[in-house]
């Protein structure tokens, strides 16, 4: 199995930059990690997740769909170079795997798969954040992956562009370590899963009342984190920002909990607070399920980590299956 | 792409982000701090959203003047000896006092240092002041005056560390929502929960105690509270022995009959037994805080208010350790440190007095001036009503817009027409811009280095992110051409970090804040040398000012209560997706989508009597004016209480709201005024 140490993985992302627009791992002035080009502060690609997530990359909070000007209407330039974003966690990959999924239903958003169809993606999992932390394998859903074994990464390809991108690493190894890896992400975030699982039942069984949906809509301060930090969360709102005959067509990012997001013309908002916060958390639970046969949280925890009060869809979860089960 | 460490722009609360740039300076998002102290990587939806107006096409963009009766392009260098030409022979004609400054509690530290350097040092007057007249001129008057410094004297994460809280007047997550969650959590996690409000907001719904107490009778209730506390002996006898003084006036107030649970219940509307129990819970809790805002402060009694909240501090000694404290929560993003820089008409930086001889000595020596002015100036709503009778000839504000802001807007208008020169510095044509003379194109806070200072008296960067749009300029640049077209040649820098470190010479409690200390995270001040660690809690071992003191505190009602011709009390404050005159969330997608439009708040039992229906249009009408709004039928107001929001130009309520002032802080009555409601036609 191919095997790499960090520094040459470094090395070898920094040898991408000629074909890809590189994006990784980087701690920035004040500590805070995101995915960002090698310039921007020194890369960090052991300190596991990052904040943000990678989806927006493609997905981003605003994006231009077109200028106009007189009647004439010109899209925005397309990335000169696709994008290479490395250090993505399973449950990110898997995110992405979701929305891909979604702008490509029926029919393919155009402004999405642009950015998305050239781009190379790259998981990192394994022990990271000083051994301290393990980021499970995703084995899918990327085009490479770089597993840590606390020593060196060990490199699995699931595409063509992984598969090139591996050909040029030239050691290898045993896999041995790497299959232990792989064994503790069979059994890593189980627990988490199966409450998300049994909200889930208690939603779909229709257990779970409206007093209990309005309880967690007091609760919510309607900030939009969760949902700005949710990985499958795909909705938008489009809008004009211009003056006179100039200007442009923005897409930004929505968020479900807000009134204006589900209010009619009319003023009568058919969705009311608790039914907002119900939908937030039964989108994933309940209407995912019945689509996809999956749920719509791929269990990142970010919600749950950056709730200013505390309502993750974890925190949520646990308290519908401890109140309705 | 880039991205920019900074300091959110809306409230006070600091939160960090970083703002995400492309390659072609285009702002296309943010990325929370997940390393902040203050948000950890927590944001609300304004913070989410605070880039959109930056790059928005309605920016200014080139120096304005007015010629017969439109706006025309100027240059930079025409405007700047136009100003100080008019200024000059303003201030020739009638005096250095006929000219007033509005700083702005929007820009930054070394801004609104400037701000107040240009008005003392070069045009010699003190007539310099800001918005916090608005908001915490009380604040700052009442506090000052009981502790010996008017900011918060705890910080933000000490919610989360106090077993009982007590919030009054501050709808908390909706204007200070990342103080509001943690209110929240602390619930969850067992603390007790007071809400004095009358509106039903969003913390009333989970409180352990929800005081509905009439609008405008704080001091009642409050007073009446701390009798409860000395009749059975609740009070901490010895904080009050070690650590006060004057306690036998506050006893002599309080214990007057009229304070008694039954009479304040009359005057209230707040059942006795809540009063005893609201007492009871906060004087027996090991830690207990109180949070307020607006609803204390904007009174006629506002000074009142407030001492009454260090009062109740006081009285049971929850001030001087963390999880406790009066925690006035400051509106805007830098309000803080428009005060503590000084843009206030009776102190330098730091609350140094400008009637202090040695204090103005000092400041002489450091501005190379022969004398400064030595008289207390006129404030934000003094001078307005100075320029409505003639005696203000000229006013240079600086990102503040009075026409939304200000009490009975047909008064400000005359008062700002009535003006030789008006010149408004600003982000975007606003109503208040419109009436100008001259209209100076400023930056946002996205274009500019430079500090803020957060509500927990933290001073945190902002970070220059792209170039400023069009022709305009950064505030301080702009203030500092200004200064030398005037003939002042020490007000020239070469950035915002040489300002700071004048702002450290001269101020001690910014003096250990220096910009190479706060690259990453911010200092709370007082931080009296560059070794120094910050000052999470203030009045630790002894108050300020020493001792803290207890004052008079009666009662005093609202200057305007209902009557037969106007039945309702009128109320103003905020929603959470606006933010103040709406000049830049209105200009932002999804927070103006979200409360699009004026509305009134008014009871079903009192919409059903005047045949008003749910998002029905009406009027709104006091002595003042009338304007039109959405009725928002809702038992979140109580029976005979009308509360509209002040963000929107097309249906403001400071059309309607009455311009009377507390005597001691000047600020006006926006929480209470008489007002009638009626569908149109």
């Amino acid at each position: 199995m191919k095997v790499i140490s960090e520094p040459r993985l470094v090395e070898l992302l920094k040898s991408l930059q000629s074909e890809y627009q590189v994006y990784v791992p980087i701690e920035l002035s004040d500590g805070t990690r995101v995915l960002g080009t090698m310039d921007e502060g020194p890369v960090s690609l052991l300190g596991g997740q990052v904040a943000a997530k990678p989806t927006a990359f493609f997905f981003p909070q605003m994006d231009s769909l077109f200028h106009f000007e007189k009647g004439a209407l010109r899209e925005g330039a397309s990335t000169a170079k696709p994008i290479c974003l490395v250090g993505l966690s399973a449950a990110d990959a898997a995110g992405l795997g979701f929305i891909d999924r979604f702008y490509n239903i029926d029919f393919g958003d155009d402004i999405y798969n642009r950015k998305r169809e050239h781009s190379l993606v790259a998981v990192i999992s394994g022990k990271l954040g000083n051994g301290a932390k393990f980021e499970p394998l995703a084995g899918k859903n990327c085009d490479i992956e770089f597993a840590y074994d606390g020593s060196r990464f060990y490199v699995s390809a699931y595409t063509p562009k992984g598969k090139a991108l591996e050909q040029r690493i030239t050691d290898e190894d045993s896999a041995l370590p790497f299959e232990h890896l792989q064994r503790m992400s069979v059994a890593h975030g189980q627990e988490s899963i199966s409450i998300l699982r049994h909200a889930s039942q208690l939603i779909l069984a229709g257990k779970v009342t409206d007093d209990f949906w309005q309880k967690i809509a007091d609760e919510c301060i309607a900030c939009g984190s969760c949902i700005y930090y949710c990985p499958t969360c795909t909705c938008f709102d489009v809008y004009d920002c211009g003056a006179g005959d100039r200007g442009e067509r923005i897409r930004c990012w929505d968020a479900c909990l807000l009134g204006g997001y589900s209010r009619e013309a009319s003023g009568h908002n058919p969705r009311n607070e608790a039914e907002r916060s119900r939908r937030r958390i039964s989108h994933k639970l309940e209407a995912d399920m019945l689509r996809f046969g999956e749920l719509g949280c791929v269990d990142c925890g970010r919600c749950d980590m950056f709730c200013p009060t505390g309502i993750g869809i974890h925190a949520v979860a646990k308290r519908i299956v401890d109140r309705f089960s | 792409m880039k991205r920019v460490l900074t300091t959110c722009p809306y409230c006070g609360t600091g939160c960090n982000f970083y703002l995400t740039v492309d390659d072609h300076e285009k702002i296309l998002g943010v990325a929370p701090s997940t390393e902040n102290v203050v948000n950890k990587g927590q944001l609300c939806i304004k913070g989410w959203n605070s880039f959109q107006f930056v790059q928005h096409p309605d920016r200014l963009t080139h120096p304005l003047i007015r010629r017969n009766g439109t706006f025309e392009r100027i240059s930079w260098d025409e405007v700047i000896r136009v100003i100080v030409r008019k200024l000059k022979d303003i201030q020739a004609a009638h005096g250095n006092d006929a000219v007033a400054f509005f700083s702005s509690a929007k820009t930054t530290n070394e801004e609104n240092y400037l701000m107040m350097k240009l008005a003392r040092a070069v045009f010699k007057t003190n007539n310099i002041d800001h918005c916090a007249r608005l908001c915490h001129s009380s604040t700052v008057t009442g506090l000052g005056g009981a502790f010996g410094s008017g900011a918060m004297t705890n910080s933000i994460s000490c919610v989360e560390e106090a077993d009982v809280i007590f919030v009054i007047g501050s709808n908390t997550t909706e204007q200070h929502p990342l103080i509001g969650s943690r209110v929240i959590k602390a619930k969850r996690n067992g603390a007790k929960l007071i809400v004095a409000d009358n509106r039903t907001i969003r913390l009333a719904r989970m409180a352990d105690l929800h005081i509905r107490h009439k609008n405008g009778t704080d001091v009642y209730l409050l007073n009446a509270m701390m009798q409860v506390i000395i009749e059975e002996g609740l009070q901490n006898r010895i904080f009050v022995e070690d650590r006060t003084e004057g306690y036998d006036i506050l006893k002599q107030t309080v214990l007057d009959r009229k304070y008694s649970p039954e009479q304040a219940s009359v005057a209230t509307g707040v059942p006795a037994g809540r009063i005893r129990e609201a007492a009871r819970m906060i004087a027996k809790a090991p830690k207990a805080m109180i949070i307020y805002a607006m609803g204390i402060t904007q009174h006629s009694h506002g000074v009142d208010n407030v001492r009454s909240c260090a009062h109740l501090a006081m009285l049971t000694g929850h001030i001087g350790i963390s999880g406790t404290g009066v925690n006035p929560l400051r509106g805007q993003n830098n309000v803080q440190g428009g005060c503590d820089m000084g843009a206030l008409p009776d102190v330098y930086t730091g609350y140094q007095a400008v009637t202090d001889p040695d204090i103005r000595k000092k400041f002489e020596t450091a501005w190379h001036v022969d004398s400064l002015p030595d008289k207390t100036g006129e404030t934000v709503t003094t001078a307005i009503n100075g320029a409505h009778e003639g005696t203000i000839k000229a006013i240079y504000i600086v990102g503040e817009n009075p026409m939304i802001s200000d009490p009975d807007t047909r008064h400000v208008r005359e008062a700002l027409k009535n003006l030789d020169l008006l010149v408004v510095q600003d982000i975007f044509m606003t109503p208040t811009a419109e009436l100008a003379h001259i209209v100076l194109p400023g930056v946002t806070y996205a274009e500019k280095d430079g500090t803020f200072t957060s509500t927990e008296r933290r001073v945190q960067r902002i970070r220059k992110a792209i170039e400023p749009v069009g022709d305009s300029r950064p505030d301080w640049r702009i203030l500092c051409d200004v200064a030398r077209e005037a003939g002042y040649p020490h007000m020239a820098y070469q950035g915002p970090r040489q300002v700071m470190e004048e702002i450290n010479a001269l101020t001690p409690g910014y003096k250990g804040i220096t910009y190479d200390r706060i690259e990453k995270l911010g200092l709370q001040w007082p931080c009296l040398d560059t070794d120094h660690p910050g000052s999470p809690v203030l009045h630790q071992d002894r108050f300020t000012r020493g001792k803290g003191a207890f004052v008079d505190s009666e009662y005093r009602p609202s200057m305007e209560l209902p009557d037969a011709d106007y039945p309702f009390v009128l109320t103003t404050g905020r929603v959470f997706t606006q933010y103040h005159t709406g000049t830049m969330t209105r200009r932002t997608q999804l927070l103006e989508r979200e409360e699009p439009e004026a509305f009134v708040e008014i009871h079903p039992q009192d919409a059903k009597g005047l045949g008003i229906r749910n998002d029905q249009s009406v009027s709104v009408y006091t002595r003042r004016g009338e304007v039109q709004a959405k009725a928002r039928v809702t038992d979140v107001v109580p029976p005979g209480v009308l509360f509209m929001p002040f963000h929107f130009e097309e249906g403001s309520v400071n059309v309607l709201t009455n311009n009377v002032l507390d005597p001691l802080a000047k600020i006006p009555e926006f929480k209470v005024c008489a007002a009638n409601v009626k569908k149109p036609g």
